[in-house]
């Protein structure tokens, strides 16, 4: 079936159990594609056996200086992660903010999904530990 | 989409089992997102394509393990040879026959040389510590009296002795003998009641269940899984079974295997029955070592083994059972009477290659013929005899690029003889190993980077040893054809120099054989002209390498053999039955001849192993004689 056309399921990142029927979670469209862009993005290199090259830097980069070199540095690891293993989702903006005091970087990326008309917003941070 | 009905289970690796899941997944619409690297789901069938490919491997390498053919691990090809009841063969030490001569400063009535007693020889710089195989008395003899004990037979090994205490209540006890390098051959079972009572008893290794009861002291040999060799004894039923306080003591050889064949010089260790000086004369140089059986010698032996089913009726039953029971040889070739040169039926004709030596000791036909007695059919007389050594000579030109290496024509060359015996121990040596041109002629260009090619002639060689007192009539035999392009031509056959008394008397010091349509002739040489002194000397037959000779007597000849020397007619060359190709230094030539377009010949010969070298200017570069 064409990705284009295709109703997404996938499973439920948090494993929960539907209270209604007892079945595994499942999560759908447009929520479907953001729970896999975020599994995308904090998956580091080699993390993923037998996928070394799956999965993004960002990792790294969260413990260089927190400037707007780095940030631009994230935004461009954030576009070709999801340009390389997220062909439901076309990447209309990201951006990248470094929040110093609470030691972390807050991501919002803005994507069109071919089975939603309205653009999907997806805001995720990334922690320094 | 069709749903999936049949499921593909013969993959073995992850992305292909995954693939699978993914189009498994594809046929239903639970989870579309099967697809996407990022979703849970795939994350989920990562998982399973993982355990499913570790499983598959794991089941893989299970059931390769659980045959002989397939089995990588030594235990598990051990295992499955033990199932057709082989006891893959230990390390052996090489054996020697020595004299010894003890001189006294008393006059005792005899003197006592112990079992393992020991005595020392190097092989390449190294020491090694031989034995005495079993005690002997010597007694005085001779005017004036010596004390000389002959026939002595020392064995490469260091004796070590093992003890343990049996103990029945202890399912887990093994009586193991920790050393890998151990020789079996020389093992000695010995229980001693207990540690008050001495009464000792000498256990023997068991052959024949049908012929062991209750009560016979009889041990089991096996491999460990370890690959120690492990002693275990009779349950009570079959053979006697050891009881608690037992002292178990284990004696053995560690040997050093092959190392130490051709060991020839011996000196004792230490004093004789307190006497000190001593000396040792060698008889046989040391033969007859050989390294513990490896992976591939159990895969191949085992099975035939089990064919031969301990009794001798076919030759590969013949084989099979002197290859288990005999150690200490390289090969064995075996073929009826029938198929003898001259038929003798009634006969089985036996050959083996010692490992390091080339002809048979009397202790190994003895031991050839005693392994074979009590398995061979009644009415067939087995017959010993000797490898038929062939010596192949080689005149090699090696073209190489100068350009192309930082060698010398003469370390190149060095490197070929390297490479030619290397070619020989891979491939010859053995009963049936074909000498193969091609293969041979591409060895020798991989020799080093600058080898082009090589030209390489082949000649046969073959001695035998002519009465000097009365005529005799003598057969060589080289089984493959002689070059013989007309009946004009006279080269194919030559022969090593003997003196001869022609018909009227007159003594000639250098003659030689040569051959004209199938005719042996004798001959001497009047400058560079043949002078023939005898035209009918013998027949050769071209077809198959014949060279019979009729009613001849030299007066001597030259060397420890009359050797005769044949061009043969195609390059690769086949033994038959007792046959095998040797290929010594003394044999190869070797001319290094320079491609690089400079013009330059280097010729190199190899008489001893060692490369010499001598330079002669031409016109158009040096010629190196090595």
């Amino acid at each position: 079936m064409a990705i284009s056309t295709r109703t997404y399921k996938d499973l439920a990142f948090s494993m929960f159990a539907n209270p209604m029927n007892g079945d595994i979670g499942k999560s759908t469209g447009a929520t479907a594609v953001k729970r896999a862009i975020v599994g995308i993005l904090k998956t580091n290199f080699n993390e993923r056996m037998f996928q070394p090259e799956f999965g993004s830097n960002i990792r790294a980069l969260l413990f260089e200086p927190m400037n707007p070199i780095t940030e631009q540095r994230m935004k461009t690891e954030i576009e070709e992660a999801v340009k390389r293993h997220e062909p439901r989702a076309q990447v209309i903006g990201i951006n990248v903010e470094g929040q110093e005091e609470q030691n972390r970087y807050l991501v919002n990326i803005l994507f069109n999904v071919s089975s939603e008309a309205e653009p999907q917003k997806l805001e995720t941070y990334f922690e320094r530990l | 989409m069709a749903e999936i009905t049949k499921l593909n289970i013969t993959e073995l690796d992850f992305d292909t089992i995954k693939t699978n899941l993914k189009d498994y997944f594809a046929s239903q619409s639970e989870f579309t997102d099967h697809d996407f690297n990022g979703s849970a789901i795939s994350v989920m069938l990562d998982v399973l394509a993982y355990n499913t490919h570790y499983n598959a491997y794991y089941m893989n390498m299970l059931a390769s393990e659980a045959f002989l053919d397939s089995a990588q691990l030594r235990n598990s090809v051990v295992a499955k040879a033990g199932m057709l009841g082989y006891t893959p063969r230990s390390s052996i030490g090489s054996k020697a026959n020595v004299a010894i001569t003890v001189t006294p400063n008393d006059s005792p009535a005899t003197i006592t040389i112990d079992k393992h007693t020991q005595f020392s020889s190097s092989v390449n710089g190294t020491s090694y510590v031989f034995c005495t195989s079993n005690s002997h008395t010597i007694v005085p003899s001779g005017s004036p009296i010596t004390y000389t004990a002959s026939g002595v037979e020392l064995t490469q090994g260091i004796p070590l002795t093992f003890r343990y205490t049996a103990n029945t209540s202890n399912t887990e006890q093994k009586f193991v003998l920790p050393n890998a390098n151990t020789d079996t051959d020389s093992l000695t079972v010995t229980i001693q009641e207990s540690t008050i009572d001495t009464n000792t008893a000498v256990y023997t290794k068991a052959t024949d269940i049908t012929t062991i009861n209750s009560t016979s002291n009889v041990y089991f040999l096996s491999e460990d899984t370890s690959g120690q060799f492990r002693v275990d004894f009779g349950d009570g039923v079959l053979g006697r079974k050891p009881v608690t306080g037992n002292i178990v003591l284990l004696a053995a050889l560690v040997t050093e295997g092959a190392d130490v064949n051709g060991a020839n010089t011996f000196s004792a260790a230490g004093s004789i029955s307190g006497y000190s000086v001593i000396s040792v004369a060698t008889s046989n140089a040391a033969v007859g070592g050989t390294d513990r059986e490896t992976i591939d010698q159990i895969k191949f032996n085992a099975p035939k083994n089990y064919e031969a089913q301990n009794r001798a009726v076919t030759t590969d039953d013949y084989k099979s059972i002197i290859e288990r029971d005999v150690s200490g040889l390289d090969s064995v070739s075996v073929w009826g009477g029938q198929d003898n040169d001259v038929p003798q039926y009634g006969k089985v004709f036996i050959s083996a290659k010692p490992a390091g030596a080339t002809s048979l000791s009397i202790s190994q036909i003895a031991a050839i013929k005693s392994a074979v007695s009590s398995y061979n059919v009644l009415a067939i007389t087995p017959e010993v005899v000797d490898p038929d050594i062939i010596d192949l000579v080689l005149s090699l030109t090696v073209k190489y690029d100068s350009r192309l290496t930082t060698l010398s024509s003469g370390r190149i060359a060095e490197l070929v003889i390297d490479k030619i015996q290397s070619h020989k121990t891979n491939n010859l040596l053995k009963f049936g190993s074909i000498f193969r041109y091609s293969t041979f002629s591409k060895d020798i260009d991989v020799t080093e980077t600058s080898v082009i090619n090589n030209l390489t002639t082949i000649k046969a060689k073959k001695g035998f040893i002519p009465s000097t007192t009365a005529n005799n009539t003598y057969t060589v035999s080289f089984n493959n054809a002689i070059y013989n392009p007309s009946t004009t031509y006279d080269g194919a056959v030559t022969s090593t120099a003997f003196s001869f008394t022609d018909a009227a008397g007159t003594t000639y010091d250098t003659c030689y054989f040569d051959d004209l349509n199938g005719v042996l002739r004798i001959y001497y040489l009047s400058g560079s002209d043949k002078i023939v002194l005898s035209d009918s000397a013998g027949i050769v037959t071209y077809s198959n390498g014949y060279i019979s000779i009729s009613s001849f007597k030299p007066n001597s000849f030259l060397g420890s053999t009359l050797d005769f020397t044949i061009q043969p007619a195609v390059n690769d060359l086949i033994p038959v039955r007792s046959q095998i190709f040797e290929i010594s230094n003394t044999n190869i030539t070797v001319t290094m001849q320079d491609d690089a377009g400079t013009g330059t010949t280097v010729t190199s010969t190899s008489s001893t192993g060692t490369v010499s070298s001598t330079t002669t200017g031409t016109s158009t570069g040096s010629s190196t004689v090595y």
